[in-house]
C-alpha cells in the first residue's frame, strides 16, 4: 500500500473543532424526536486536521495530471485549464448564491448564463442553448427526451434512434434510458456513415440519427448536410454529439449543416477542468421548433433585466436547478478571453497538432485503420503488434513509464486495437516530440524485448492492477 | 490564448505537413459548410481585464454570505472548513481525467474508495457509487433500477423535494411506470393512505420517500418501512446526510436503496451546481447500480491498489444495455465530501447536526412567540421547519431582505399549492449565531 486508508489514522477522541461552543441553551434531542427515530450507534472515523491534509496530499501525488504533461486521451480534449478560471469562479458572489434566491438578487449570475448561452449559439449556429444538463451524457438524454416529447406532441409514434457503429457508448445508453430503441448504422471504408445502410434503415419509425462530427475517428462527416436532408424527408431529426467541437470552432457551425439539436461538453472544448471525473456541463442547443421543449427554466432578457421563463411544452428538468453553474463561470471566462477569432485559432492549432502528430507517428510505421484525413484527433490501430502478443493496452501502460498519459484505448469499437490520440492545441511542439520519442522507443522495445512492454508499467506508483480480482471479490468499501 | 507555439513553429509544422496555411488543414470540411468570417461579436478581454469583469459580474449578485440567510430547501449553508479548497485546488486532482489508467490515478481512485466507505458508514448501507450529478438524478437512477427489475408502481411521497420530483418526472417521460402520489397529513406521510396503496399494489410496488421531508419534518421511517415490507414492496429513501449523525440511518430501517443530495458535505451552494448525487444500496443491487464504483485489488507485486469495478455495467462496454448512460460524474465534488467527512469525523458531524437542531429549534420557538406566526404541524423536525404567517409572505420576505435577511422560502411560490399560501420554509444551520436569530426575531416584532 502506498498510502494507508484515512480510516487507519482514526483514533478515538480526535476532533477538529470548527465552531466552538453552542451560543444558546442546549435542549435534549430526545425530548423532541422520538427515541426510535434516533441513531443508536454511530461508528465513524476520528482524524486530526493535519493528518487529513497530509493524507489527501500524499494521495494526490499518486495521480498523473495535465499540469504535469501530455494527456492525449482521444475524445476527451484534455487541454490546459487556465488558472484564472479557478480564481474567478471562486469569487464569493458566485460561490454563495442559493438557487432559490429571487431573480433580482442573482442578476449577475443570470447575465453570465444568458451570455454564455448566446456565445454557444454563436459558435454552433443553433437558435437557443439550455445550459442545464450537468454532463455530456445528460445532454444526450435531455436531447432524446426533447425529441421524444416533440413526437408525442405531434402524435407520431417513433421508437427508433439510429446510431453509427463508431459512436460513443453514452449515445446508445442515453437512447435506451429515454425509452427509445437503438439501431446501429455501419461505417463505410472511409470511416464515415454508410449512406446506403442509413437509407436502408430510414423510415417513418425513426425519431433521429445521432451523429458525432467530426466522428470518433476524427473524420468530418462530409455528407452531413445530405444526411440531414435525407432524415428530414422522413420527418426524422438530426442530433449532433458535440463532444468534438474543438475541431472547428469559428470554422464550421453544426447548425448550418442541418443539425436540429446537439450537446456541448464545456469540460472538453471550453477548458473547464475534468476534476478526475467531473463536474462537467453538457448544454443542449436546438433549432427554434424544438426550443420550447428544452428544460425549464430558460433564461431570457428584457432590457437590462434577466429572468427565468417557463415553457409549458418543456420536458421539465434534467437537473435539480440550473445546471453546474460554477462550471459555466469557467467556460464563460474562457470564451471571453478568446472571442470567436481566438476560438478559431484554438481549433486550427488543435488540428495542426493532431495532424502533425499523426504524420510523425505514421513516419515511424504506425498507421490509422482509415486513411481519410482527420481533424483534432486520429485513431491508430495497433493490431500488427498482436502478432507478437503485444496489445494496445500494453503499449498504453508502457507509455505511462515514459511519463506520458496513454491515449484512449479500444474505442471506437470499429478499430481493432484502437489507440485514439487527441493532443489538443495546448501541447507544445516539444511535448509532442517527447510523445513521439516514447512511441518510437516502445516500438523498438517490442522488437528487442517485448516482455518489458507486456509487463508494463514498471515505474508507476503501482504495477498493473488485477481487475479480475477486484471484480470477483468486490471489496467496494473498507471493512 | 493558451497556444504554446511560436509563429515559427507553426510555420515549421505546416511545412512538415506540406501545407501553406492553417486553412488548408480543413480541406475535409466542404466549402459550403464553412463559416464566413464574421465580425467579432464577443468583447475579448485578456487575463488582466477578465478578472475585473468577472468580479464586476459577481458583484451584481447578492450572495447569502453577505446576508443573514435562512434559505434551505435542499441546498444548505453549512460550514466549509478552509482546508477543503486548498486540497481540491491541487492540480493533481482537478486537472486529471476520469481514472482510465489506474496505475497513475491511485490518488483519485483511493479517494473514491474512501468516499464510498465513508458514505456507507454514514448511511449504514452496503454499497455506494462513486457519485452522480445531484440528489435528484441519483434518485431517478434508483427508481430506474427498480423499474428495470419489473416494478411498475412507484408510490411517491408528497413530501419529496419538488426539485427531485421534477427531475424524476422528466427522466421517465412517456415511459411505462405508474407514479402514485401519497399525500401528507400533518406534514408527514399519510400512513393510512400509504397502507391502502401498498395493499392495492401488493408485490408490485416500491415507495420513494424523503426524510426529513421537503417541509423539514422527520418521517416515521420505521412504520413506513414495516408497511412497505409487509406488502412485499421495495423502499427507496432520500435523506439529508448531515441528519444521519443523529437520525436513524437508512440501513437501520431496511431501505433497499438510499439516495441523497450531498451538497451539505463541503460543497458551496453555487446557485445549485455543481452538486453531489449520492446513491447507496443493499449488496444485492451492486450489479444493477449505475456509473462508476471503485474496488480494492492488488498489483502484480501484491501491492494494494484501487480500480473501477464491474465496468460491464457501464455504457462504454454495454452500450444500450448499460445500467445507465452516466460517464462523467461529479468526482471532484465527491472528493470534497470525502475530505469534509474526514475532517468532521464522528464528533464533528454530531456537532454540526446537533447545532443545526438546537438553533433551528431556538428560532422556531422564538418565531412562534410572535403573534404573526403559527404552527403547521406538531411533528418533529431536524434543521428546517415550515411555519405559517398571518401577514402576506411576500411582504415579510421583502421587508426582511431590505434588512439584509433572507427569511426563508415562500412555499407557495415553489409548489403553487393553495394550501401552502403564506407558509415559509426556514432553515438554520450551525453557522447562524444567536445574535443573528435574535436580530431577525426583533426585526419582525418591530415591523409587524
Ligand atoms: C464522443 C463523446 N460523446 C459523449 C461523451 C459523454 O460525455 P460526458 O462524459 O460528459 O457525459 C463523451 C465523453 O467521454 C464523448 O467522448
Amino acid at each position: 500500500m502506498l498510502e494507508k486508508l484515512i480510516k487507519e489514522y482514526s483514533k478515538k477522541g480526535k476532533f477538529n473543532d470548527y465552531f466552538g461552543d453552542l451560543d444558546i441553551p442546549e435542549k435534549k434531542i430526545e425530548s423532541n424526536i422520538p427515541e426510535n427515530l434516533l441513531r443508536k450507534d454511530f461508528e465513524f472515523i476520528e482524524v486530526s486536521e493535519i493528518e487529513v491534509i497530509r493524507h489527501f496530499i500524499r494521495l494526490s501525488a499518486l495521480n498523473y495530471h495535465l499540469d504535469k504533461g501530455i494527456y492525449p486521451l482521444g475524445s476527451c480534449t484534455m487541454k490546459h485549464n487556465p488558472k484564472v478560471n479557478e480564481e474567478v469562479s471562486s469569487y464569493e458572489g458566485f460561490l454563495y448564491l442559493h438557487p432559490l434566491q429571487k431573480e433580482e438578487d442573482i442578476q449577475g449570475a443570470l447575465k453570465l448564463m444568458y451570455e454564455l448561452s448566446q456565445f454557444l449559439k454563436e459558435i454552433s449556429g443553433m437558435d437557443y442553448v439550455s445550459l442545464q444538463p450537468p454532463a455530456g451524457a445528460s445532454g444526450e438524454l435531455t436531447a432524446m427526451l426533447v425529441i421524444k416529447k416533440y413526437f408525442i406532441d405531434k402524435k407520431e409514434d417513433r421508437k427508433i434512434v439510429l446510431i453509427p457503429d463508431s459512436a460513443h457508448g453514452t449515445n446508445p445508453a442515453s437512447v435506451a434510458m429515454a425509452g427509445f430503441i437503438a439501431q446501429t448504422i455501419k461505417s463505410n471504408s472511409e470511416g464515415m456513415i454508410d449512406l446506403e445502410d442509413l437509407k436502408k434503415n430510414l423510415n417513418e419509425k425513426v425519431a433521429c440519427l445521432m451523429i458525432t462530427n467530426p466522428n470518433t475517428l476524427g473524420i468530418f462527416e462530409r455528407n452531413i448536410k445530405g444526411i440531414a436532408e435525407e432524415l428530414h424527408k422522413y420527418g426524422a431529426l438530426l442530433y449532433l454529439d458535440g463532444a468534438n467541437l474543438n475541431a472547428y470552432c469559428g470554422i464550421h457551425k453544426p447548425g448550418d449543416a442541418g443539425v436540429d439539436i446537439m450537446h456541448f461538453n464545456l469540460h472538453k472544448t471550453f477548458s473547464t477542468p475534468h476534476g478526475g471525473g467531473g463536474p462537467g456541463a453538457g448544454p443542449v442547443g436546438a433549432k427554434n421548433f424544438l426550443v420550447p421543449y428544452l428544460p425549464n427554466p430558460k433564461i431570457e432578457k428584457n432590457g437590462e433585466r434577466y429572468y427565468f421563463k417557463y415553457d409549458k411544452e418543456s420536458i421539465g428538468k434534467t437537473a435539480s436547478f440550473y445546471g453546474n453553474f460554477n462550471v459555466f463561470v469557467k467556460a464563460y471566462t474562457y470564451i471571453r478571453m478568446h472571442g470567436i477569432k481566438g476560438l478559431k485559432k484554438m481549433s486550427q492549432i488543435a488540428v495542426l497538432n493532431a495532424s502533425y502528430l499523426r504524420k510523425r507517428l505514421e513516419e515511424l510505421g504506425f498507421y490509422c485503420e482509415y486513411k481519410t484525413p482527420t481533424l483534432h484527433e486520429f485513431v491508430l490501430t495497433l493490431k500488427d503488434f498482436k502478432k507478437v502478443d503485444v496489445k494496445a493496452l500494453d503499449i498504453a501502460k508502457r507509455l505511462l513509464d515514459y511519463h506520458c498519459h496513454a491515449p484512449t484505448v479500444y474505442f471506437p469499437l470499429i478499430v481493432p486495437e484502437a489507440f485514439m490520440i487527441e493532443p489538443t492545441e495546448t501541447e507544445p511542439k516539444e511535448e509532442l516530440e517527447r510523445f513521439v520519442s516514447a512511441m518510437k522507443r516502445i516500438k523498438e522495445e517490442i522488437k528487442e524485448n517485448p516482455e518489458i512492454v507486456k509487463n508494463a508499467p514498471h515505474n508507476t506508483p503501482v504495477r498493473r492492477l488485477d481487475e479480475g480480482k477486484a471484480g470477483r471479490e468486490l471489496v467496494v468499501k473498507w471493512g | 490564448m493558451f497556444i504554446p507555439h511560436s509563429e515559427e513553429e507553426i510555420k515549421e509544422m505546416l511545412s512538415y505537413l506540406g501545407l501553406k496555411s492553417l486553412d488548408e488543414l480543413f480541406l475535409s470540411i466542404p466549402d459550403d459548410l464553412k463559416t464566413k468570417s464574421e465580425e467579432e461579436k464577443i468583447k475579448v478581454l485578456k487575463e488582466l481585464d477578465v478578472r475585473k469583469e468577472l468580479k464586476k459580474i459577481s458583484c451584481e449578485n447578492k450572495p447569502i454570505s453577505s446576508y443573514i440567510s435562512f434559505l434551505g430547501g435542499g441546498i444548505y449553508d453549512h460550514y466549509i472548513p478552509a482546508c477543503i479548497d486548498q486540497i481540491v485546488l491541487r492540480s493533481e486532482y482537478y486537472t486529471a481525467y476520469t481514472p482510465y489508467q489506474p496505475e497513475v490515478s491511485q490518488g483519485t481512485l483511493q479517494a473514491m474508495f474512501e468516499f464510498q466507505s465513508l458514505i456507507c458508514d454514514l448511511f449504514k448501507m452496503d454499497v455506494s457509487t462513486a457519485s452522480h450529478y445531484d440528489g435528484a438524478t441519483a434518485l431517478a437512477e434508483a427508481i430506474y433500477i427498480l423499474k428495470k427489475r419489473g416494478y411498475k408502481n412507484c408510490l411517491i411521497s408528497s413530501g419529496l423535494s419538488p426539485f427531485c420530483w421534477e427531475v424524476v418526472k422528466t427522466y421517465f417521460l412517456g415511459q411505462d411506470i405508474n407514479f402514485i402520489k401519497i399525500p401528507l397529513k400533518q406534514f408527514v406521510l399519510d400512513i393510512d393512505y400509504l397502507e391502502k396503496k401498498a395493499k392495492e399494489f401488493e408485490n408490485d410496488f416500491f415507495l420513494v420517500f424523503q426524510t426529513p421531508n421537503f417541509f423539514g419534518f422527520i418521517e416515521d421511517s420505521n412504520t413506513i418501512s414495516q408497511i412497505v415490507k409487509k406488502y412485499n414492496g421495495k423502499l427507496i429513501v432520500s435523506c439529508d446526510p448531515i441528519s444521519l449523525a443523529i437520525l436513524k440511518p437508512p440501513g437501520d430501517y431496511d431501505a433497499d436503496l438510499a439516495t441523497a443530495e450531498g451538497q451539505s458535505l463541503g460543497l458551496y451552494p453555487s446557485l445549485g451546481g455543481p452538486l453531489l448525487g449520492i446513491l447507496t444500496s443493499k449488496k444485492e443491487y451492486i450489479r444493477e447500480l449505475p456509473g462508476r464504483i471503485c474496488g480494492k485489488t492488488i498489483d502484480k507485486e501484491g501491492k494494494v491498489g484501487y480500480v473501477t469495478v464491474l465496468q460491464t455495467r457501464e455504457q462504454h462496454i454495454r452500450r444500450e444495455k448499460a445500467t445507465s448512460n452516466i460517464c462523467t460524474n461529479q468526482q471532484l465534488c465527491a472528493l470534497r465530501a470525502a475530505i469534509y467527512l474526514s475532517l468532521m469525523g464522528k464528533e464533528g458531524l454530531k456537532k454540526v447536526a446537533n447545532f443545526s437542531f438546537q438553533k433551528s429549534h431556538y428560532l422556531y420557538e422564538n418565531l412562534l412567540s410572535l403573534p404573526i406566526f403559527e404552527k403547521v404541524s406538531d411533528k418533529p423536525f431536524f434543521k428546517e421547519f415550515t411555519i405559517k404567517s398571518k401577514v402576506p409572505i411576500k411582504e415579510l420576505i421583502n421587508k426582511c431582505e431590505k434588512e439584509r435577511i433572507y427569511a426563508g422560502i415562500d412555499l407557495y411560490e415553489i409548489t403553487k399549492d393553495e394550501s401552502l399560501k403564506d407558509t415559509l420554509l426556514i432553515c438554520v444551520t450551525e453557522k447562524r449565531k444567536k445574535e443573528e436569530m435574535d436580530y431577525f426575531v426583533e426585526f419582525l416584532k418591530r415591523s409587524f
